[in-house]
């Protein structure tokens, strides 16, 4: 079982985002960390090869900064490493992101593609899907648990909808995006660094995959206009004491304000 | 055209539906266009009923393989349908049907394709949205410039009011075989919670300060006697002591309810980042320290295990004094 893993470089989620003065672009002082659902992506494709047999090829594209969430994902115990790396890359949209991925893709024989459900940057799980669309190839999205069918050219899958589970299955090759629940990533292991360190990163960049600058330009008719803060406008009441007068304020907020009761 | 997608739950429309035609009058009105409903699915005669008179036309897209939702199978069927149409706007709920359709119809059709928008501005014909990125730490601007998709946060946009015209109603058929779905549905399992967090007018949700999972017990009471559902924070998701669906914060979901009770949870950044948008937010927290605090409009110190019940016995005593 052949098995791509995209993977994307996050701000880490645990810190403040500043906005820079020209309301444009984030202040570049945080910490990047891989993708949270992607890890579950790496995880998965881990398991399924050690089951199968076959490779994992992780894939990043972007203008600077992807060697760091490869090599972890080598350091895990994934195979192939390839960073299309270009600095037209820089602030693309998710759709041109799809494009570029599955131009890159499209020389790499695989069975399964893999990838977090969405990135905890944008929120949008735009790339996945586009990517199957692109590659016209089945999508089952926000996994919770995978399951090879003997056969092995099918797979089960448990996907999270509103109130309940969806139990489907496809053909392969097939792309899946990756929810929390679906495992327990693993660490990476200390002869897994050093493999990871020693091993070489394949790049390329738009040239190489056949894109051409202009290819990408529309970027989709998409344009920002300004980043902000959002604005909050809490009471931030905090009260305090006998716990009996605590409650009766907070029911009178209820009825009287909330309008709930 | 501003064209919006509906969405079946169960035997009725969910209520994400009439949001989408909200956000769809928000730009419709402005840019003097067409608002049109297309509802896609098997038997819906009676669906339609309570739209009629919120959009301008209504496009009934019948087929026994358009339910239940598959990407592919909604992708060729609205791609024949778009064929010869203009589109301004599609604009789909941001459910998990709405999440998986949006990519796929975006790059089929070749339109932009911009999620979770929770604000639409029309001013000399320039459209504007709004969505929160980082987990809602930041919220974005877009001008879009062409034909787009676009996915609403499901609770952030009214319900637009009645015309007095009724909608003209158009049945179709669609082509569509086994082979087109591509990804073969095979069974939906009801979990005990029907509804999903998202879509909650009352969420109460239970950090570590719950204890275990037999201190939600007491959560899920106060949710039922508001009408509401229980939520979680990472640290009880990850105890195992709550299903990953209950998790609200940027690695589980983004929730706009009414109203937020927040049980024992401190407040780290990525929680917040869940729960920023909701309308009003109560905290209950031993800690006055406890950074929730200064995310919510009104703070309750205390122990979670006293606080909750004197709650739940003074809202009774409210509702049931009621005529």
């Amino acid at each position: 079982m052949n098995i791509i893993v995209c993977l994307k470089r996050v701000p880490d989620t645990g810190v403040r985002l500043e906005i820079e003065k020209d309301g444009m672009e984030l202040k570049p002082d945080f910490p990047w960390v891989l993708n949270p659902y992607d890890e579950f992506a790496i995880e998965e494709a881990i398991r399924i090869k050690e089951r199968f047999g076959g490779s994992v090829t992780l894939i990043t594209l972007g203008s600077e900064g992807g060697e760091e969430i490869l090599r972890r994902g080598v350091a895990t115990g994934a195979d192939v490493e390839v960073y299309v790396k270009d600095p037209l890359l820089k602030g693309l949209d998710e759709i041109n992101i799809a494009r570029v991925l599955s131009a890159a893709i499209s020389t790499i024989p695989f069975d399964m593609i893999l990838g977090g459900k969405q990135g905890t940057d944008m929120d949008s799980g735009v790339v996945g899907g586009a990517l199957a669309g692109l590659l016209d190839i089945p999508l089952v999205s926000a996994v919770k648990r995978l399951n090879i069918l003997s056969e092995e050219r099918r797979v089960q899958a448990f996907r999270e909808v509103e109130g309940a589970t969806e139990i489907v299955e496809c053909a392969l090759p097939a792309l899946f995006t990756t929810h929390k629940g679906l495992n327990e990533p693993r660490y990476p292991t200390l002869s897994g660094i050093m493999r990871a360190k020693k091993q070489e990163i394949r790049y390329l960049d738009l040239n190489s995959i056949g894109i051409a600058p202009d290819h990408l330009s529309n970027r989709n008719f998409i344009r920002r206009v300004r980043l902000s803060y959002p604005l909050l406008n809490r009471r931030g009441v905090i009260l305090k004491g006998d716990i009996k007068r605590q409650v009766q304020e907070a029911v009178t907020f209820l009825k009287d304000e909330v309008r709930i009761l | 055209m501003i064209w919006v997608l509906g969405e079946k739950r169960g035997d009725a429309l969910a209520p994400v539906t009439c949001e989408a035609l909200g956000a769809g009058r928000l730009l419709a009105g402005p840019l003097k266009k067409e608002l049109n409903l297309l509802l896609l699915g098997d038997g819906m005669d009676d669906l339609s009923e309570g739209v009629l008179k919120k959009a301008d036309r209504i496009y009934l897209i019948e087929h026994s393989l358009l339910n239940p939702y598959t990407g592919y199978g909604y992708k060729k069927v609205l791609g024949e349908f778009f064929k010869d149409k203009d589109i301004s706007a599609l604009i789909i709920p941001g459910t998990s049907m709405g999440r998986d359709l949006a990519p796929l119809l975006s790059v089929s059709l070749g339109l932009a394709c911009v999620m979770n928008i929770t604000g639409i501005e029309v001013s000399n014909n320039i459209v504007h949205v709004k969505r929160p990125l980082y987990g809602g730490k930041i919220i974005e601007t877009l001008a879009l410039e062409g034909g787009a998709v676009i996915s609403i946060m499901p609770r952030s946009f009214k319900e637009s009011p009645d015309s007095e015209k009724q909608g003209e109603q158009i049945s179709l058929g669609a082509r569509l075989t086994e082979d087109d779905l591509r990804v073969r549905p095979v069974e939906i399992i009801r979990e005990s919670e029907r509804r999903d967090i998202s879509e909650a007018e009352v969420l109460v949700a239970g950090g570590r300060g719950v204890g275990g999972p037999e201190g939600f017990h007491i959560l899920e009471e106060l949710a039922s006697a508001l009408g509401g559902l229980t939520a979680a924070s990472r640290g009880a998701v990850n105890a195992g002591w709550r299903p990953p669906a209950s998790q609200v914060g940027q690695t589980g979901k983004v929730v706009s309810p009414k109203l937020y009770i927040a049980c024992g949870i401190s407040g780290a950044p990525q929680h917040i980042a869940g729960m920023r948008t909701s309308r009003y937010v109560i905290a209950i927290n031993k800690d006055p320290n406890a950074p929730i605090f200064r995310e919510a409009d009104l703070g309750i110190t205390g122990d979670l295990f006293e606080v909750i019940p004197e709650l739940i016995k003074e809202i009774k005593g409210i509702q049931e004094g009621e005529p």
